[in-house]
């Protein structure tokens, strides 16, 4: 049984194979037309038509321009920009630390297979426990506010940067390490030229997947506890049965998770272009 | 330059008895000499030019360098690995920069000694490229150039052109010897081609295999500048390709001639 699954946080990877070097082609950027957008109209407008001809339950579904007055609302308070910020600055945080710990266990345990055959163990017993499960905890270890968010986001963020890395770092080509001990390499230059380039798609990938764990980390964390951010905000509205409120936090959410997502998307393509990758 | 006493080399086939990949291989390689290491598959050639390169150690026997045994990979012996293994992310000078990675040099230093092997393989103009943006000839000199730029005893080369149409083989092979000439360094290239081998060489080392050991060794006598037309038309070049030609028909066993 292997320990670590391959892709198993990269659904999208397995359908490109990886080449001989470990380099994996860059994703797709899947939202370069317009049209492709039509949909996120279109079900908007099926959904405003059914309550307004009382074929859906307005006070649980609340038409989508219910949701637009209530956004136009909460940004013109200015909480919206308050408690948006607030989960932004969390995630960036918890993303930093577990982008830092990932990479820098990925790389180590990705060369030193002796290690990792005992480290890993302890990871894969670990993270099948749903960053949820490890609320309770943080609260104790850390209190309510930035703190426990911070913790939850870096651990939910880690697995699938550290996975990522690891496995490119283990699937460096062979032929790479020994070109690196014939010249001599030092280790310091064998991380910078070698190890660090071959395994930066692989990474990007990884940070991409953990933004996105890192963005639902964080609303999960502020549901209980924090008093503020975009978690925080919708669990205030259902307190005060204000269901366009709670909907117009979701679609915030969910706008600036795709946002991040496709930065990274940007990000990824970018850089692996720019490495002079064969064509 | 190099001696090779008394090699064998073992290697432990799993579940089984150990499989002997080299027997009693005696050696000696003079300094600037091109010397080509011809044999079937499985004769152990690859083997014999790891143990040079210290990536493994023989099972009995000593590998020495001027007299003292090797231990290990270094920088004094430097591969053109096969498909030249470039790194892709590396620019061409950046490539070569990586075979000085083990000598404390300056950066005017090391720049000085990169463009110095970047004139030397002709590739002045593609400092800033990389692999993927150059043809495979060029690939070859930027794997050269990478090779030679630490100053090594030794240049070995796997199989560099084996996965090359005839044509380009020819072609690279007659840059290759000019860049020989030029660097004056020792060449140890492994090859199946008869026709390389003895046109570049000074002298041929033909092997048979099961188990793998050194069959005969050729002197090459052909003068040098070497033309490219002496492969077709010389006719002690022709002499010498028909003698080991006959000599691997002998070491190779029957099943495996085409």
């Amino acid at each position: 049984m292997s320990l670590l699954q391959a892709n198993a946080h990269s659904p999208e990877r397995g359908a490109a194979a990886p080449t001989d070097v470990g380099q994996t082609r860059p994703t797709t950027f899947p939202f370069a037309e317009a049209k492709y957008f039509l949909p996120l109209l279109v079900v908007p407008l099926l959904w405003e038509i059914g309550v307004r001809s009382a074929i859906i339950n307005a006070n649980l579904f609340p038409p989508p321009s219910a949701i637009g007055a209530a956004l136009i609302d909460l940004a013109r308070a200015g909480m919206l920009w308050r408690d948006a910020s607030a989960s932004i600055l969390r995630v960036l945080v918890g993303f930093s630390i577990a982008t830092l710990a990932g990479v820098g266990l990925g790389l180590l345990l990705g060369r030193l297979s002796l290690l990792a055959r005992y480290v890993l163990p302890l990871i894969e017993v670990i993270r099948p426990i749903s960053v949820i499960a490890w609320i309770p905890i943080a609260i104790l270890w850390f209190g309510l506010g930035d703190r426990p968010a911070w913790f939850l986001i870096a651990l939910g963020a880690f697995f699938p940067i550290f996975t990522n890395t690891y496995d490119g770092a283990r699937s460096l080509a062979d032929v790479y390490v020994r070109v690196a001990r014939c010249f001599g390499a030092p280790r310091a230059l064998f991380i910078r030229q070698v190890l660090l380039p071959a395994t930066v798609p692989h990474i990007l990938t990884g940070m991409r997947i953990g933004l996105g764990t890192g963005w639902t980390c964080v609303i999960a964390a502020e549901l209980v506890s924090a008093t503020s951010g975009l978690g925080y905000m919708i669990q205030l509205a259902r307190t005060t049965i204000e269901t366009e409120k709670v909907l117009a936090g979701m679609l915030v959410i969910g706008l600036i998770g795709f946002a991040m997502n496709s930065l990274m998307l940007l990000i990824e393509r970018r850089l692996t272009v720019r490495q002079g990758l064969p064509d | 330059m190099f001696a090779l006493q008394s090699i064998c080399k073992h290697f432990e086939k799993r579940g089984g008895k150990p499989f002997p990949a080299l027997q009693e291989v005696n050696l000696e390689i003079g300094a600037g000499e091109f010397l080509s290491i011809i044999g079937p598959s499985g004769c152990g050639k690859t083997t014999l030019l790891n143990l040079i390169a210290g990536f493994i150690e023989p099972t009995s026997g000593r590998v020495l360098k001027k007299g003292a045994e090797i231990v290990g990979p270094g920088p004094d012996r430097t591969m053109m690995f096969q498909d030249y293994a470039l790194f892709p992310w590396l620019t061409v000078a950046d490539n070569i920069a990586f075979g000085l990675g083990a000598q404390r040099l300056s950066a005017s230093e090391r720049d000085a000694r990169v463009r110095h092997f970047i004139s030397l393989v002709g590739l002045d103009g593609f400092e800033k490229a990389y692999p993927s943006q150059l043809s495979g000839g060029m690939r070859q000199r930027v794997s050269i150039a990478r090779a030679l730029a630490p100053d090594p005893d030794v240049v070995l080369m796997d199989e560099p052109f084996a996965a090359l149409d005839s044509l380009t083989r020819d072609r690279l092979q007659e840059e290759l010897l000019a860049i020989w000439s030029r660097a004056q360094k020792t060449f140890v290239l492994i090859t199946h081609n008869v026709e390389e081998a003895v046109f570049l060489s000074d002298r041929v080392v033909v092997m048979g295999s099961r188990p793998g050991r050194i069959h005969s060794v050729i002197d090459v006598a052909i003068p040098r500048p070497r033309a490219p037309e002496i492969r077709v038309r010389d006719p002690l070049f022709l002499d010498i390709k028909h003698e080991v030609l006959d000599l691997l028909g002998r070491v190779t066993p029957a099943v495996e001639r085409h």
